[in-house]
């Protein structure tokens, strides 16, 4: 008796440790840093590791002994590159997000073709976020169309997931075709993974939105080899395993507790590669600037890192901030709510969180941007998940007497939001209300900039590409997302001036703008994670912060706003926080949802 | 004198909320007496009753409604959609069941409500008009 539990325990942990890695590239092996933005990963024939850079606009190799190349392709051809694949010959597929093509590269880095999608697929690709070949043929998450074309090796159209009856897709970002044509797809806004079969066929769909494992939280990348499915879980921090009829393999990945940690800790992930043999994978991971490359193996705990950020500062903050008279908002995409803060005073206090995550009334799904009409005092959401434009009610407690108040924000109104000339919906990614209560919205698949007036889509015809604004008193400023300038607008959309980049700005990546009281301006780039200011007049007045983890250093910053106090507000969501600089200055406060920190705090804390 | 005491009570409440009735309104869910909310920016009127009544704990429900414009027009389900729902803010969760919603000629019921844990809830009343939900939202403490 004593022999079988033996045995059977023996073939239980011989099981487990099939079931557990060992089998799968899982474990730890090196970190590839000083990486802008990698996103898009995949292996060459000859084993060495490629990736996208989004903010150096890239490509980059990393050869054996982990040197970083950029050969080829020539600057100024992609914009804010996204997915990629070679085949077994060596061609070399983006998607080139930013410019909303697929490119085509021989493996000298020669660009040897470039489809935009119409002539073959009858519609125009929209950000198209990743791309997979095979010799079965061409797969493009043609994500902003919310749909995954696939083509013949010939480049004939086969067959696009909006002809398939009963299959919404929503957002997808992740891709992959196998050898008999099946295509994985990252169902990125459903939370889910779907398989279709070469002829155009739902084969299995599986997942929600969720923590535990086997659900997700926003899925970016798909890789298919030998049987097994690798999933990038972008908002649970990990990459999961599952067999092809959906039954969860493994996963691995622990998220981090500080910024920049590593060594197998996984944050953000945005896409997962796996070589031709099925032993290494490779993870880029945009948020921490780094890809990491893991081998057959248990993953292990990894050591902490002597690199961290301060305490009880940590929230997982989005790249999204309102202001308000009184009031600061912003949002955390992995529990879907809204934080709402008062700034008039020293410290900002927490006094409301909102929101609840799905799709239905009052549901958020993912939030694009969040802004309060002066006139009604209204805040509006913009939820591209749910696709939807939301009007909530916010009650703030007085100054002298702050209080938290889960009942703070009410709904009042809630629609679809609104459809652009070619009869597709309004896909914002920046929005602000004038100081008339007209809302300017930014469509990051169209590049365009509309007012809803009335309830009327106005386009402005605009010739660059937004990806910020903001509106003060009677001037709308517009950052430009390839140059670094600032364009400034009259309310109707009349271009005023246009100022910056700084000057010694080399590769721009605004991540915000906001126009101060006293008219002068600031931008923080997200690339190079710093915040320049300018006068009205144009003039570079400074650069108010440097890269990194401590107090007046900023890592990947979002949009910037003024408080209450006029204080400049930049959401530091690479550290998951939030910072206060005053024209100069400099630094004066970091605040979150636990701990806040002043200069005069801080000296006296580090007084021995 | 029990009898006396809830008729004087029903008596109040149709007083209470006689401003909002008139002779059209004889098919809103009163009587015996409708509890009213405004939608939360004051466009719509919900009047809501429990079944049964109070709310139980862990156990189904149902809530009959009908809702008026602010005009004192009825508003009926060939007009509009109604969603009912439940939560507890300060937990983050909602209900563990999801309610179904049926039609009549001037109003809905929402079957399979389930308040399954003492607490403070907040019912929720999202009606949905020529593309544009409206919200009602009401407290209600469960014990």
């Amino acid at each position: 008796m004593i022999i079988i539990h033996c045995l059977i325990l023996s073939l239980t942990a011989q099981v487990g440790n099939a079931q557990g890695n060992q089998t799968h590239p899982a474990a730890w092996d090196k970190t590839i840093a000083q990486l802008e933005a990698p996103s898009g990963a995949a292996f060459l024939p000859d084993g060495r590791a490629i990736l996208t850079e989004r903010h150096r606009h890239a490509v980059s190799i990393v050869n054996a002994n982990d040197n970083i190349s950029r050969p080829w392709i020539e600057p100024g051809i992609l914009h804010q590159p996204h997915g990629i694949d070679a085949n077994e010959v060596g061609v070399i597929v983006v998607a080139d997000s930013g410019n909303h093509l697929v490119r085509f590269f021989n493996p000298k880095g020669e660009l040897v073709h470039t489809v935009d999608g119409h002539e073959l697929s009858g519609r125009r690709f929209r950000t198209p976020m990743d791309v997979a070949i095979s010799n079965s043929g061409l797969a493009v998450a043609d994500t902003g169309n919310n749909r995954v074309v696939v083509f013949n090796r010939n480049g004939t159209f086969r067959w696009s997931t909006d002809e398939i009856a009963d299959l919404e897709l929503n957002s997808p970002e992740g891709v992959d075709i196998d050898e008999s044509g099946n295509v994985f797809i990252a169902d990125t806004g459903n939370h889910r993974v779907v398989i279709i079969d070469e002829n155009g066929k739902t084969k299995r769909t599986w997942g929600d939105w969720g923590r535990f494992p086997g659900l997700f939280a926003e899925p970016s990348g798909i890789e298919h080899r030998q049987g097994v499915v690798y999933v990038a879980d972008r908002l649970n921090h990990r990459v999961q395993i599952f067999d092809t009829d959906g039954e969860l393999i493994s996963w691995w990945g622990m998220h981090a507790v500080v910024p920049r940690q590593g060594e197998g800790h996984i944050h953000y992930p945005s896409d997962v590669a796996i070589n031709a043999s099925g032993d290494r994978s490779l993870v880029s991971e945009p948020f921490e600037r780094r890809a990491q490359t893991f081998q057959p193996g248990t993953p292990s705990r990894p050591p902490r890192s002597n690199t961290r950020a301060p305490r009880g500062l940590q929230s997982h903050f989005g790249s999204q901030l309102e202001s308000g008279p009184r009031g600061l908002v912003t949002w955390e995409p992995e529990v879907r709510s809204l934080p709402v803060f008062i700034t008039d005073r020293e410290i900002p206090i927490h006094v409301a969180t909102f929101g609840t995550p799905g799709a239905g009334p009052g549901r958020i799904g993912k939030v694009a941007d969040i802004s309060w009409n002066p006139v009604d005092d209204v805040l509006t959401i913009l939820d591209t998940q749910n696709h939807t434009i939301q009007n909530w009610k916010v009650a703030l407690p007085p100054s002298e007497k702050p209080s938290f108040n889960l009942d703070a924000a009410v709904l009042l109104r809630s629609s679809s939001l609104p459809r652009i000339e070619d009869g597709s919906l309004l896909h914002p990614i920046a929005a602000d209300y004038d100081d008339e209560g007209t809302l300017h919205v930014i469509d990051g698949h169209c590049d365009e900039i509309y007012s809803i007036r009335n309830g009327e889509l106005i386009p402005w015809n605009i010739d660059f590409d937004p990806v910020a604004i903001d509106a003060g008193k009677a001037t709308i400023a517009v950052a430009d997302g390839r140059t670094g300038q600032a364009h400034l607008f009259t309310n109707q959309g009349q271009l005023k001036a246009s100022i910056g980049p700084a000057p010694d700005l080399s590769s721009p990546n605004p991540g915000g703008i906001v126009i101060l009281r006293d008219g002068s301006l600031v931008i923080s780039d997200s690339g190079s994670d710093r915040l320049d200011h300018f006068a009205e007049d144009g003039r570079h007045l400074e650069t108010m912060s440097s890269s990194g983890g401590d107090h007046g250093q900023i890592w990947i910053p979002g949009e910037i706003a003024e408080d209450a106090n006029g204080r400049i507000i930049v959401l530091d969501q690479g550290n998951h926080r939030m910072q206060g600089f005053e024209p100069n200055t400099g630094w004066v406060l970091t605040f979150g949802l636990g701990r806040s920190m002043t200069p005069d705090r801080l000296k006296r804390s580090q007084q021995p | 004198m029990k009898h006396i005491v809830l008729s004087l009570f029903a008596l109040c409440c149709l007083l209470n909320f006689g401003g909002c009735y008139n002779s059209g309104m004889k098919t809103l869910v009163a009587p015996p007496v409708a509890r009213t909310l405004a939608s939360n920016d004051g466009q719509y009127t919900f009047y809501w009753v429990p079944r049964p009544d109070p709310i139980p704990l862990n156990r189904f429900f149902a809530i009959d409604v009908q809702v008026m414009d602010i005009a004192g027009n009825l508003i009926t389900p060939e007009q509009a959609k109604l969603t009912v729902d439940a939560g507890m803010p300060q937990h983050g969760h909602g209900m563990n069941h999801v309610p179904r919603v049926k039609t009549s000629k001037d109003g809905w019921t929402a079957e399979g409500l389930l308040m399954h844990m003492p607490g403070d809830w907040q019912i929720y009343f999202d009606l949905e008009i020529d593309g544009v939900s409206y919200r009602g939202q009401t407290p209600m403490n469960i014990d």
